[in-house]
């Protein structure tokens, strides 16, 4: 007798069910405990992501788990090179982040000793995951915004977390104004998709007629700008930074930002030709995003406030593939693919090595940090110099993937203007963290701080050899990644 | 050329002494000259261009390993230099960018492992903004025009050689030859990137003006910083030869600079490596320290042979290319001539330098000189260089340089180089503070070009502290004027553009949400309110009705 959903279904079912409902038993615990739980669950993820990922190689595989007469498809799961790739690395990247988070959220942090209420984190972190998966997988817009909706709910609960005034204040306008961002683009298409299309599907997209087509693009654009903190929505992403840096580097860094590109990418995946002036729009805005941390980073002094910085303009390069892809340019969705999961592992590299800072020497104020301990030094060097696109960190080869794109003819003369932008951030994060480097790293050393415990070494170690190899690992699945043709819901 | 599984190994090779130099140093160094002679082996293609480079690249790269190696972060990234090295050899597009990225960072690495964070900053944004950013714009649109400014950066000539002397000069002088190989990988490229008329001109004015570092050269008593204006020179007189085949089409200036890049790296780097001799007791090679060296009969035989190959002394490999490039020139342009004059000029500055180097050692650092025993591994590698610098002349053995060289035009040159070498000779035995009187104008001139770069930049940092940093931090306006670099900014509080531009309407619907809640509601705000919405709702009507 045979399964009414295949293996794969199931197994990508689970690594969203199994995080959002075992998130809510976390909260009820603390310690130990709470890490045991957390780690089985983001292990169960992993694995099931793996399965999916090894199991299902081939033809992209759609299931629909709920149909009305009225709504057409509400909700189902799709399951594809681009599912398969993002939700490895947001299963990976988050599993690396909680066991460091294992050891950072505890009474020896120097910075944020914290006693009780691990649990309490954790469970955010793991109602994040499964929201974030769920997403991943999500084939309707129904689906996607209530992930959508969650991601933001959890997200005010980690920067919330520590409980200050600036943390409250910084969690309400993290979740504001993706939320606003939903509510703008996700609203939008759905009432299109009640009224016009009768159908909730990503694969109904095509058929929007080509009068409303460029306005649900638009409306979806501004909940993807508003989740990866582009212009004119950035400012929450720095002001996050008041949350533990597990989820600075998992939320900030290596999944919440990107699912603002994954929706857009989602969408042109789907959503067939676009005018023109579409691409004009997507290249003044990435410009205008990818300059705000240009004029930013020289005059930042807290290590994790420069990588939120950083996280906007790696997200509009991320971006900027998605211009070109606006154009049917294939290599443009896929270099922008190819940009978030090389990013992910570098800027967790980032993030975590800034915590160490936060746990060993209590501490994220660059001017106080000099004579770093060997796997520091090296962790901060590659992550800031892989930032700025130095190979032999994979994320250099992402970015040339982008570029690459400026050799496609006929291309309009603003398309230079983007990639023109991610060339100067490059420049200029470097000459500001060969700045740093130069004074962390050679620096002499003040405060001995305290050793760090084996986990997060071992999980540093683990991004370093990430951020080193992914990009030769990522690459066959990338290239799979496309456009999606007419096709049966 | 290096295609294939056969040449896989090596570069995997390579790869595993980039990591084997980070715990266990030694054993990167013999991964490392394995590598580099598999490569070698592997990359044999004949008697040709690419081998020759190839031959040359690892002859420096082996004597890098062997007189230099340390631990540690400089062996990394000297490890990470000379695999860039062989990378940007194979001429292949995506390994040629990676492996200039590569190269850039490795030559970081070392700088900054010298001690030197500003100069090692400087260096790598420079070589970003002006090597990385045009080459992978050149890579990836195919507009070869950009191939130009990563090719003038990494060879260090005008207007891109600003960066030399300083990292030349900071650089231990064992690891000085891993920069020359970058000279050597510049010239490779300058090959194939972009031939034709309008870049054999920009390479004629760029590596014309270069020769004028002979200028600063002369002037120059620190040893290391001396030599790197000197290699400037050389590689301009190179690159002077390359673009002037391309607007002339004489064969023999293309094998005039061949031989110039490809020897002036193996006897530049005899020198250096020589001067880490002095290194090695602790000192800065100068025109005093550099004496105690040249007590070692063996030592100082070495070092004068490839300082006379540096100086064009006939029959030395400087002077053989020189004369080829010099060979070329007739039925050359205006243009061509224009950059030539100061070409020929300024080739006698070599030989000058060097004697004047020794008449300045004999008059101020006295005459007792304490015998020093030079590093045998020193000695070997200097040898080693210095001898195969000194084969240049066997390049006539070939055919097709033998033909491209015609007997009056070599003697019109021969004689031109003679007596520009009886000049440099007669210069060089001048008091130093008299020839220095004379080119003040020159010295003046670099020294106004230097000013203007510096007033530009520090415009822009102005611009930027006075006009920007206001907008985007909270900066109290009677302290703008106080800030003079970004560091004195990092205390302020953020300010978010786009909070600001939506403050506004967050204010607004803030007071609208409070308007209700006061208790004493001021009655002219109450009719003023009310007459403007009965007046919006009039209009409203009117427009509706028409």
């Amino acid at each position: 007798m045979s399964l009414p959903v295949s293996l794969p279904v199931v197994l990508a079912t689970l690594t969203f069910i199994l995080p959002l409902t075992g998130s809510i038993f976390l909260f009820r615990l603390d310690g130990r405990k709470a890490d045991a739980v957390m780690l089985a669950m983001l292990s169960a993820v992993l694995g099931a992501q793996v399965g999916v990922l090894t199991l299902q190689r081939d033809a992209t595989l759609h299931h629909v788990y709920l149909r009305t007469s009225g709504l057409g498809e509400v909700y189902g799961v799709l399951i594809d090179p681009m599912s398969r790739l993002i939700g490895t690395v947001v299963a990976l990247a988050g599993f690396i982040f909680m066991l460091y988070a294992t050891e950072y959220m505890t009474a020896r942090n120097r910075g944020h000793p914290v006693g009780r209420g691990k649990g309490r984190f954790h469970a955010w972190m793991v109602m994040f995951e499964g929201a974030t998966m769920g997403f991943v997988y999500s084939s309707t817009f129904l689906g996607m915004l209530i992930f959508f909706e969650i991601m933001g709910l959890a997200c005010w609960g980690v920067v919330s977390y520590y409980g200050t005034e600036k943390g409250y204040r910084a969690g309400f306008k993290a979740f504001i104004i993706p939320n606003a961002g939903a509510m703008i683009g996700f609203y939008t298409v759905i009432g299109v998709g009640i009224t016009k299309l009768h159908s909730l599907s990503l694969f109904s997209l095509h058929s929007l007629s080509p009068s409303i087509k460029p306005w649900v693009f638009l409306a979806l654009l501004v909940a993807g700008y508003t989740k990866s903190a582009q212009f004119p929505f950035y400012s929450w992403i720095p002001d996050a930074m008041e949350a533990p840096t597990p989820a600075s580097a998992f939320l900030h860094g290596a999944a919440m930002v990107e699912m603002g590109v994954y929706l857009v990418a989602r969408v042109l995946q789907f959503i067939g030709p676009l005018p023109v002036w579409i691409f004009y729009v997507m290249a003044v805005m990435v410009s205008v995003s990818i300059l705000i941390p240009v004029i930013n980073y020289p005059v930042q002094k807290d290590a994790k406030r420069l990588l939120a910085y950083s996280t906007v303009s790696e997200a509009g390069a991320m971006f900027v593939g998605l211009t070109f892809a606006a154009l049917g340019l294939k290599t443009g969705i896929q270099a922008a693919m190819f940009q978030l999961t090389t990013h992910a592992f570098v800027k967790g590299l980032a993030f975590l090595t800034a915590g160490t800072f936060t746990y060993s020497l209590g501490t994220l104020d660059m001017r106080r940090i000099s004579g770093l301990g060997r796997l520091e030094a090296v962790s901060w060097s590659a992550a800031l110099l892989g930032l700025a696109g130095l190979p032999p960190m994979g994320i250099a080869f992402s970015k040339a993937a982008i570029l690459e794109n400026l050799g496609h003819p006929g291309l309009p003369l603003l398309a230079f203007l983007p990639a023109l932008m991610v060339l100067v951030d490059s420049a200029v994060l470097l000459w500001v963290g060969s700045g740093w480097i130069g004074r962390n790293v050679l620096g002499r050393n003040e405060d001995v701080g305290q050793r760090l415990p084996g986990v997060m070494r071992l999980t540093l170690v683990l991004l370093l050899a990430l951020s080193l190899t992914v990009a030769y690992i990522a690459y066959p699945l990338v290239r799979q990644i496309g456009f999606y043709g007419v096709m049966g819901a | 050329m290096l295609s294939g599984y056969p040449a896989v190994v090596p570069f995997l090779l390579m790869g595993f002494a980039v990591i084997a130099s980070m715990a266990w140093g030694r054993t990167g160094r013999a991964a490392m000259i394995a590598g580099m002679v598999l490569l070698t082996v592997g990359g044999w293609s004949g008697l040709s261009v690419e081998t020759a480079f190839l031959i040359a690249a690892a002859m420096v790269g082996v004597a890098v390993c062997v007189a230099g190696w340390r631990t540690g972060a400089e062996g990394l990234g000297t490890s990470i230099s000379l695999l860039a090295v062989f990378l940007m050899l194979t001429g292949k597009g995506e390994l040629l960018v990676s492996g200039y990225e590569l190269y850039a960072l490795g030559t970081f690495l070392m700088i900054l492992s010298a001690g030197r964070p500003k100069t090692a900053r400087r260096y790598v944004v420079m070589n970003q903004v002006f090597g990385v950013i045009p080459l992978i714009l050149a890579y990836a649109t195919g507009f070869r025009p950009l191939y130009v400014f990563p090719i003038l950066f990494r060879a260090g000539l005008f207007p891109f050689h600003s960066w030399v002397p300083g990292v030349y000069g900071k650089v231990r002088a064992a690891l000085t030859p891993v920069f020359m190989l970058g000279e050597l990988v510049a010239f490779h490229m300058a090959l194939t990137a972009w031939p034709g008329q309008y870049c054999g001109y920009l390479f004629a004015v760029a590596g014309s003006v270069s020769t004028f570092a002979a200028l600063y050269s002369f002037r120059e008593i620190r040893l290391k910083k001396k030599f790197s204006y000197g290699s400037i020179t050389d590689v301009g007189m190179a690159f002077f030869g390359l673009g002037g085949y391309w607007v002339t089409g004489r064969e023999v200036m293309l094998y005039g600079s061949l031989l110039y890049i490809l020897y002036q790296v193996l006897y530049k780097s005899a020198v250096f490596v020589g001067l880490s001799a002095v290194e090695h007791y602790g000192e800065e090679p100068n025109v005093c320290s550099i004496r105690k060296l040249l007590s070692d009969h063996l030592m100082s035989s070495l070092l004068y042979a490839s300082s006379l190959a540096m100086a064009g002394v006939p029959p030395f490999a400087s002077f053989v290319s020189r004369w080829m490039i010099y060979q070329g020139m007739s039925g050359a342009g205006v243009v061509l001539w224009l950059t030539f004059v100061p070409v020929v000029f300024l080739g006698a500055f070599p030989l000058a330098s060097l004697l004047q180097l020794r008449s300045l050692g004999e008059r101020i650092c006295g005459r007792k000189v304490s015998v020093t025993k030079v590093p045998r591994g020193v000695v070997a590698v200097t040898g080693f260089l210095t001898v195969a610098s000194l084969t240049a002349p066997l390049s006539f053995a070939l055919p097709s340089v033998r033909s491209s060289v015609s007997l009056p035009l070599a003697v019109v040159s021969a004689l031109l180089m003679v007596s520009m070498l009886a000049f440099g000779w007669k210069l060089g035995r001048t008091p130093t503070e008299r020839v220095s009187e004379i080119l003040l104008i020159f010295y003046s001139l670099g020294g106004i070009l230097r000013e203007t770069a510096a007033f530009a930049v520090d415009l822009l940092r102005r611009a930027y502290l006075h006009g920007i940093v206001p907008v985007i931090k909270d900066v109290p306006g009677y302290e703008v004027p106080t800030l003079e670099s970004s560091m004195d900014a990092l205390d302020y509080e953020t300010r978010h553009i786009d909070e600001a531009m939506f403050m506004p309407f967050v204010r607004a619907v803030e007071r609208a949400s409070r308007w209700g809640t006061e208790r004493n509601a001021d009655m002219n705000v109450l009719m003023s309110g009310f007459a403007i919405a009965f007046a919006v709702l009039v209009v409203l009507v009117g427009i509706m009705l028409r």
